[in-house]
């Protein structure tokens, strides 16, 4: 791994924080499981730390680090092709493609995501977050919301389409979308 | 519009369970369809969105009010003194290496109870302390053998094995069942456990408290009654009331809980913290209790309340314990504010619009607010409070939605800027302070501070 300097080791945390969030969206919609999205992250730091000595101009950071996260996930997906399931190249690429184009809008709805969260019964918002937290196990939350596994996917499912609609209308009213 | 049967299979997919030819099927209809892409891209975009709020910490998060009254009692019990022995204990571990194994004193009483368990624990520092048995002061670095000990005063910071760290105040008793689990007869302790010390265990008449990897406070009444507050990471409760049932309550950090014998837990709302940073409060701490309207199932944030803690480095919060409050850039930090009792509330507060807060005053006082300057100022701050002109900054904050728009200061840091409002209250009793935010008006701003000077 290339050695920054401090001061572009502080400007590159800058960055990378700054995108984060936007880089691991983008990273998710092109890969199968969430927990695949932290593996094709990882090799996107590292390749963004060991080149940002390379990135001539600094502000073009986002553009740059999208660029490496879709040349990345696009290169997981081939080297997982043989063995997973996974999409195949041309429609990765169409979506990959959409996506950064698409990227703001996409951006404005999951900022919008936590008023509509909000607006959900205690309960239910409990349960999503619940399903979504780290390392839990979708039989327990299955379990504790007194739902099957199969039931508890199809109430999830229901719930995503739901906080969709709303962010979709809270956009709309304000004009974002 | 997209076929309901498209979006399931989409939120299959999304789940890992769609299978080859489902994989196929979908691929081609992707292939062919520009707004279905779209749609795909949408959902698993909320997936990731969704998957980045629960990995937030509950600051971030919403709260789950219900208006109800809700009362509680205080409980004094130490927070940071755990955190700054650091220092103090890389000197305690210099003086550790000089000193012989011949020099352990063994303190524990005699005892062939099999639940009872010697323990070599290393003295980190010690105040004013004193353990029956032990006639010379204790000093950092010692090492002594406890089994079943008894703290007749003073403060007592301990380090013993699998990286636990103990601060004991006296009067307290206790024995070492096992070196991982400790019976706390009474007294009040606070616990700081390291990775390899995950499972430490604090027991009491009430009930035990298992460390999930944390620091957390208990205190152990006379009557049988246990307050337990975590002020990182997680704890799992097994009050020994409950029988039947939910058998076991996980506190993550800034709850706390009281457990009895004979009672249901529940919610304890004012935690007295103290901070080695504080000013002395000769006079008693000015604040009483504090609590809130908040009444929901599982819901157990405290107030923390400070004696003397309004400084800067001071926390914000009793959650998010890297919100500090500090001066302005390039500014002192406001002389009227320092050693105010500094009230720390939960941010998780932050968009609610029923909130109300209830402080007890001990005496009369200046009450100062902190409103996040994004925020528009409530209506109950515009009437009963006056703009003082001073401002503080707290954070530093991580890149997230609540800072959004907040630019990068010069050290790379991320800070809310606070209006400071001030309210002078002449006699002693409950002040309410109403919501953060008003209805129709919320925003993305920060849960507003609190601290009270005397008049």
């Amino acid at each position: 791994m290339g050695e920054l300097d401090e001061g572009s080791q502080i400007l590159f945390l800058q960055h990378f924080t700054a995108n984060e969030a936007g880089i691991r969206a983008f990273v998710r919609r092109l890969v199968p499981l969430r927990s695949d999205t932290n593996d094709v992250m990882q090799q996107v730091a590292m390749v963004l730390w060991k080149k940002f000595e390379q990135l001539e101009v600094k502000d073009d950071f986002r553009k740059w680090a999208f660029g490496v996260a879709r040349y990345e996930a696009l290169a997981w997906s081939r080297d997982k092709a043989r063995d997973r399931l996974v999409l195949a190249e041309d429609v990765l690429v169409a979506l990959a493609d959409e996506s950064l184009a698409t990227e703001p809008a996409l951006s404005a709805q999951r900022d919008a995501l936590d008023g509509c969260l909000e607006k959900l019964a205690a309960e239910h918002r409990r349960m999503i977050l619940d399903a979504y937290s780290p390392g839990v196990r979708i039989q327990d939350v299955a379990s504790r919301s007194q739902r099957s596994v199969a039931g508890f996917y199809q109430w999830l499912h229901r719930i995503r389409l739901q906080l969709l609609d709303c962010v979709k209308r809270n956009l709309a009213v304000e004009g974002v979308s | 519009m997209i076929d309901p049967k498209r979006l399931e299979q989409i939120a299959q997919y999304a789940e890992g369970l769609l299978g080859s030819d489902g994989i196929r099927d979908l691929e081609a209809a992707l292939r062919n369809d520009a707004e279905l892409r779209y749609t795909f891209l949408e959902y698993l975009n909320l997936d990731a969105a969704l998957t980045a709020s629960a990995a937030l910490p509950e600051s971030e998060g919403v709260l789950p009010l219900s208006t109800a009254n809700s009362r509680s009692e205080n409980a004094a019990l130490p927070r940071k003194g755990i955190r700054r022995s650091h220092a103090r204990y890389v000197a305690a571990a210099a003086v550790l290496a000089m000193i012989a194994l011949g020099s352990w004193i063994f303190l524990s009483r005699q005892s062939h109870d099999a639940n009872v368990s010697s323990v070599l624990v290393t003295v980190l520092s010690a105040d004013d302390a004193e353990l029956e048995g032990q006639s010379e002061p204790l000093a950092p670095g010692q090492r002594l053998m406890l089994a079943q000990f008894r703290l007749k005063k003073g403060s007592l910071e301990l380090q013993i094995p699998n990286d636990v760290k103990l601060e004991l105040h006296g009067p307290l008793a206790a024995v070492f069942e096992q070196p991982s689990r400790l019976r706390l007869a009474h007294g009040e302790l606070a616990a700081e456990v390291g990775e390899r010390g995950k499972g430490f265990t604090v027991v009491t008449d009430a009930g035990e408290i298992v460390d999930l990897g944390t620091r957390f406070g208990v205190m152990a009444r006379e009557n049988g009654s246990t307050e337990v507050m975590v002020f990182a990471g997680e704890v799992q409760v097994k009050p020994s009331s409950v029988k039947e049932g939910q058998s076991k309550w996980t506190l993550t950090e800034g709850d706390a809980l009281r457990i009895a014998p004979n009672q249901p837990p529940s919610r304890l709302a004012s935690v007295s913290v103290k901070e080695v940073s504080a000013e002395p409060t000769p006079d008693g701490p000015i604040v009483g209790q504090v609590t809130d309207n908040v009444k929901a199932v599982d819901f157990y944030r405290f107030y923390g309340v400070v004696p003397g803690g309004m400084t800067e480095g001071a926390s914000v919060y009793t959650m998010r314990s890297f919100a500090k409050w500090h001066p302005l850039r390039g500014e002192k930090f406001p002389e009227e504010l320092r050693g105010a009792d500094l009230i720390q509330t939960f941010h998780l507060a932050r968009q609610e619009t029923d909130l109300r807060i209830t402080v007890q005053l001990n005496r009369p006082a200046k009450i100062y607010v902190m409103l996040d300057t994004r925020v528009p100022v409530p209506q109950w701050l515009k009437k009963e409070f006056i703009d003082t002109g001073m401002k503080l900054r707290g954070g530093p904050w991580d890149r997230r939605p609540m800072t959004r728009g907040i630019p990068w200061d010069a050290d790379g840091k991320i800070f809310v800027t606070y209006t400071v409002w001030r309210r002078e209250v002449f006699q002693a009793g409950p002040v309410e302070l109403g919501p953060p935010q008003m209805p129709g008006q919320t925003t993305n701003g920060a849960m507003y501070g609190i601290a009270v000077k005397k008049l």
